[in-house]
């Protein structure tokens, strides 16, 4: 997979993230669903492959706005992760060089591997997480 | 905004490295602010049993669990720092499920709601459990509208 195709199939399945977390929010209240609905259609303009520089900008703005109606993420690490996703993919599309591309997208692939690897790590040493017992005790 | 987006921009993905004392919700319906008779219930308990399907179909679509996540993650920055906003947040999240019938809670001409934060701490077999917070008395009508008294 070449680095166009990575990006283009990132943004595909980004939106359809956004899509299926907006939905979540059609029943809620009208302030909040007004944050989402817009966040729906950006989402779609996206997956069709419409302006993707003007439409990651909007979403990256709308996306601050949800964290500050919520007063930080309202999914924890699956929102913050989608905002790292938007900002590398917008980074990627403002990069003036095919090596600032690539470093964009570089960061967001280490973050991502990171973020398994460090809390599957954090996971398999505790005890309490291997017998089950830290979930009951979280949740 | 930048407070809200640096975060996510250089993480720290130590999830859960500290098993901190998990807060649980509890709420009352009483027909007066001061009655003594406060019966506290569990907000959304776990079902004891979830079969398969449900299972399967909640790792798709699961609205109201990422709803009692966010509300859990509320409590937990409501007990660090109390804030009006966020303790507002949550009333009016549990009455919205309380209209919609969703707690089985019949609604009169006068009926208030309180919520509290237990935290829940265990010590190798046994678990302490400490009230942190209890919220003002909210005024409820039956169609969700919310009054502060």
């Amino acid at each position: 997979m070449n680095l166009d195709l990575a990006l283009r199939w990132s943004e595909i399945l980004m939106g359809c993230a956004f899509l299926q977390q907006g939905a979540e929010h059609l029943n809620a209240p009208a302030k909040e669903r007004w944050l989402y609905i817009p966040r729906m259609v950006l989402a779609l303009l996206l997956i069709a492959g419409v302006q993707p520089l003007i439409i990651e900008a909007l979403l990256l703005l709308l996306g601050v706005a949800i964290l500050y109606r919520f007063q930080g993420p309202y999914n924890g690490g699956s929102d913050r992760m989608s905002l790292l996703l938007l900002c590398c993919l917008l980074m990627s599309h403002l990069a003036p060089t095919r090596q600032w591309q690539e470093i964009a997208l570089g960061y967001l692939s280490v973050q991502l591997v990171l973020s398994y690897a460090i809390s599957g790590w954090i996971k398999l040493s505790n005890p309490d997480w291997r017998s089950g017992q830290a979930l009951k005790d979280v949740f | 905004m930048f407070s809200y987006l640096l975060p996510a921009l250089i993480p720290s993905w130590r999830f859960f490295d500290y098993i901190a004392p998990s807060p649980r919700i509890e709420f009352a319906v009483v027909a007066a602010v001061d009655d003594p008779a406060m019966r506290w219930r569990e907000f959304r308990p776990r079902p004891a049993h979830l079969p398969v399907a449900a299972m399967l179909r909640r790792l798709l679509w699961n609205p109201v669990w990422n709803e009692s996540l966010f509300m859990v993650s509320c409590a937990e920055k409501l007990l660090d720092e109390p804030s009006t906003r966020r303790e507002g947040e949550l009333l009016a999240r549990i009455a919205a499920t309380i209209a919609r019938g969703e707690t089985g809670d019949k609604v009169t001409g006068s009926t208030y709601l309180r919520f509290r934060i237990v935290v829940l701490k265990r010590q190798g077999e046994q678990i302490s459990r400490r009230v942190g917070f209890v919220s003002w008395a909210q005024l409820l009508d039956a169609t969700g509208k919310i009054g502060a008294v």
